[in-house]
């Protein structure tokens, strides 16, 4: 199609078989939504069997030429990091959290770039125009109240009702499992550590830490530079050899990447710098995972170790449930770690689990 | 029915039956003509001023005038054509397979042949005349005898009031009693019974609205029938008006069948994604079962206790 014709409607070229947008029974339907807003990913699963990912990123061309080019005002994930050079680049989600709150240092730009890629995560779920939205968004297990009041507040532009709830209980309701449970829900930004135990869990029940994706990416740097001074990489490059390869098992596969070295691409062997980044993590997951069973019912200590639930981006690192079960036998004298099977939806289905379980007039009073 | 039965249905002619026995054989005679569907008919005949006659002559010449009516009534039919019996000082005579213009025609034979008749006093001639009052049955309720009865004696009353020397045809109503006949003046009981209802319900209206009833001048009929008049136009009006709004719902629906295929097809031309129905038509909640059913509410509960007060803490931002 000529750019001329782009803002026209083409004749139909013979009769068409027309079908009905509304049979007046698709009205009034609920779609409910449930979303993991990670610092790396974004994730949604809907009632209506759509589940979708995307990088938590926003771009948005320079000028009007970068529009023209890239035939749109903003792009996102992969695209948008593809692109970035020629972008106003976003990552909109600092540690879990928005920028520009929660003591997180942001712009103007990130709170627009958040509400776009709100937007962009639900249109991916792709709604009815008839229909209702009704969504349920995951937050660290810590972040403040300024936080999620920053994230209902640009979600209630993209949905009729929105509610917050913590992203590692969120994982435990998805997979039903409500008690005697430890869950280690590991992201880019943080690893939120939460305790179930029949009860809504509270404060005292969930442990936030930073030592996550990014944590890795950050030692993984440090020690390839370590290694191999003169060796070139950005974050993404890192982000995607570790995505590639990450592993904390000794006998794990080489890890061999081309990177520049003094401008001349060459491959070098960081298996052991991976490995090492990869186990960084887990000391400090142990330990957090130590301060919630020594604080339960001791009655109740050995069966919450036995239990212990791995999920998200970072549960992908090979091996890593092994590890974190060596470590707790160690420290803890037994341990038993569970991986789900979808660690990417987790958070988002157990978002959607929760939307649909909520009631009606809940749904309606916060509208 | 007390008095001396004269006719009977029987061939033969025998004669008398009791009034039992008479009011049975009419009973079946209505219940067979409702059942094969033929016409019957009921004449009541009244000798006019007959308690004037027996005051002046005594009460023989009554009896002997009626037997003489009784004579001229079996003359002018067959014997064999009805069932008849005295009522008072009435003949009642069901016809069976008679119509309207059948107990016309007896009934003018009747009126005219007891003009003809001459009784003599011991001095004087006196003349006679008679009426007829005739009763039909235009509904299963009217098919009872009571009710038949009662019309035809209620219309021969109606043509005697009138002046005798008649016939008179009972008028049929939808409750079984008897209403004006036609021809008989405004000022009939049946027409001032229905101006008074209506009055009743007009002033009903009148003190619902809290108004006073007014004062029609005695035009009451007028208006009255002039607001029944408008109440049908209005009802009319209403009825063409409804039935244009449905023409044009209706065609409203089809153009908007129309003009929602034409821009899903648009929309697919432009490569607008028209979006996946969600499963649910209704918003769900916890489903009944579960062992933790209980445990999920509560949980609900909090993370809706949770998001209000996260809600009412944006509203104080928005206020500081």
């Amino acid at each position: 199609m000529n750019p001329s014709q782009q803002n026209e409607l083409p004749e139909p070229q013979e009769t068409p078989h027309l079908e009905l947008i509304s049979d007046g029974e698709a009205s009034e339907g609920i779609l409910y939504v449930g979303i993991d807003m990670g610092t790396s990913r974004t994730s949604v699963a809907a009632s209506n069997g759509v589940r979708a990912t995307v990088a938590s990123v926003v771009g948005y061309p320079r000028d009007i030429v970068g529009q023209k080019l890239f035939g749109r005002t903003v792009l996102f994930g992969e695209e948008a990091i593809e692109k970035r050079l020629s972008l106003d680049f976003h990552r909109p989600l600092e540690k879990g959290v928005l920028k520009g709150s929660d003591g997180v240092e942001g712009n103007d730009g990130d709170v627009r770039a958040a509400r776009d890629l709100i937007n962009e995560i639900i249109r991916r779920a792709r709604p009815r125009k008839d229909e209702l939205i009704y969504a349920v968004i995951g937050a660290p297990a810590e972040a403040s109240k300024r936080s999620k009041t920053a994230i209902l507040d640009i979600a209630r532009e993209s949905c009729d009702s929105v509610m917050i709830c913590s992203e590692p209980f969120s994982v435990a309701y998805g997979q039903e499992m409500l008690e005697d449970v430890l869950v280690i829900d590991i992201g880019a930004g943080t690893v939120d550590l939460c305790r179930m135990h029949g009860t809504m869990p509270e404060d005292a029940d969930q442990i936030t830490l930073e030592t996550a994706g990014d944590y890795v990416d950050e030692k993984f740097a440090a020690a390839i530079t370590e290694s191999h001074p003169k060796a070139q990489f950005s974050k993404e490059m890192l982000k995607a050899i570790k995505e590639r390869y990450a592993s904390v098992a000794e006998e794990m596969e080489p890890c061999n990447a081309e990177l520049p070295v003094d401008g001349k691409p060459t491959e070098l062997d960081l298996t052991r710098e991976l490995r090492s980044a990869c186990r960084s993590i887990v000391p400090p997951i142990v330990k957090g995972l130590r301060k919630l069973i020594a604080t339960f019912d001791p009655e109740f200590q050995d069966r919450l170790k036995d239990r212990v639930l791995l999920a998200g981006g970072g549960s992908q690192i090979k091996g890593l449930d092994t590890a974190i079960e060596s470590e707790m036998q160690k420290q803890l004298g037994s341990g038993k770690v569970m991986r789900i099977e979808e660690p990417m939806y987790g958070g988002a289905t157990g978002a959607l689990k929760i939307a649909h379980d909520m009631p009606e007039e809940y749904w309606e009073r916060l509208k | 029915m007390p008095s001396l039965p004269f006719a009977s249905l029987s061939a033969t002619d025998q004669g008398l039956f009791t009034p039992e026995e008479l009011r049975s054989l009419m009973d079946k005679e209505l219940s067979r003509s409702r059942r094969y569907g033929y016409e019957v008919v009921m004449l009541s005949i009244g000798v006019d001023r007959i308690s004037s006659l027996g005051d002046l002559y005594g009460h023989e010449s009554k009896d002997h005038v009626i037997e003489e009516i009784t004579r001229l009534l079996v003359a002018s039919t067959r014997s064999c054509d009805f069932l008849g019996c005295l009522l008072g000082d009435r003949i009642l005579a069901l016809f069976p397979h008679t119509g309207e213009p059948g107990a016309k025609a007896v009934a003018n034979r009747l009126v005219s042949a007891a003009r003809e008749l001459e009784f003599s006093a011991g001095g004087p001639q006196v003349s006679v005349t008679v009426t007829v009052g005739i009763a039909t049955p235009n509904s299963a309720k009217e098919h009872e005898l009571e009710i038949l009865v009662e019309g035809a004696i209620r219309a021969c009353q109606e043509g005697q009031d009138a002046g005798g020397d008649c016939w008179q045809l009972a008028e049929h109503s939808t409750n079984g009693h008897d209403v004006a006949a036609p021809g008989i003046e405004d000022s009939s009981e049946m027409a001032k019974l229905m101006d008074e209802m209506l009055r009743t319900k007009m002033r009903v209206i009148f003190e619902s609205m809290g108004e006073e009833f007014p004062d029609l001048e005695g035009r009451d009929s007028e208006v009255f029938a002039l607001a029944l008049e408008k109440m049908a136009q209005g009802r009319r009006s209403q009825d063409e008006k409804l039935e244009v709004l449905e023409r044009r719902i209706a065609r409203l629906s089809h153009n908007l069948g129309l003009t929602e295929e034409q821009l899903q097809r648009a929309m697919e031309m432009k490569g607008v994604d028209p979006g996946i129905a969600s499963i649910y038509r209704e918003v769900q909640g916890l489903t009944d079962g579960g062992s933790d059913k209980k445990l999920k509410k509560d949980m609900m509960s909090a993370i809706y206790e949770a998001n209000i007060e996260l809600q009412k803490q944006a509203e104080n931002d928005k206020d500081d």
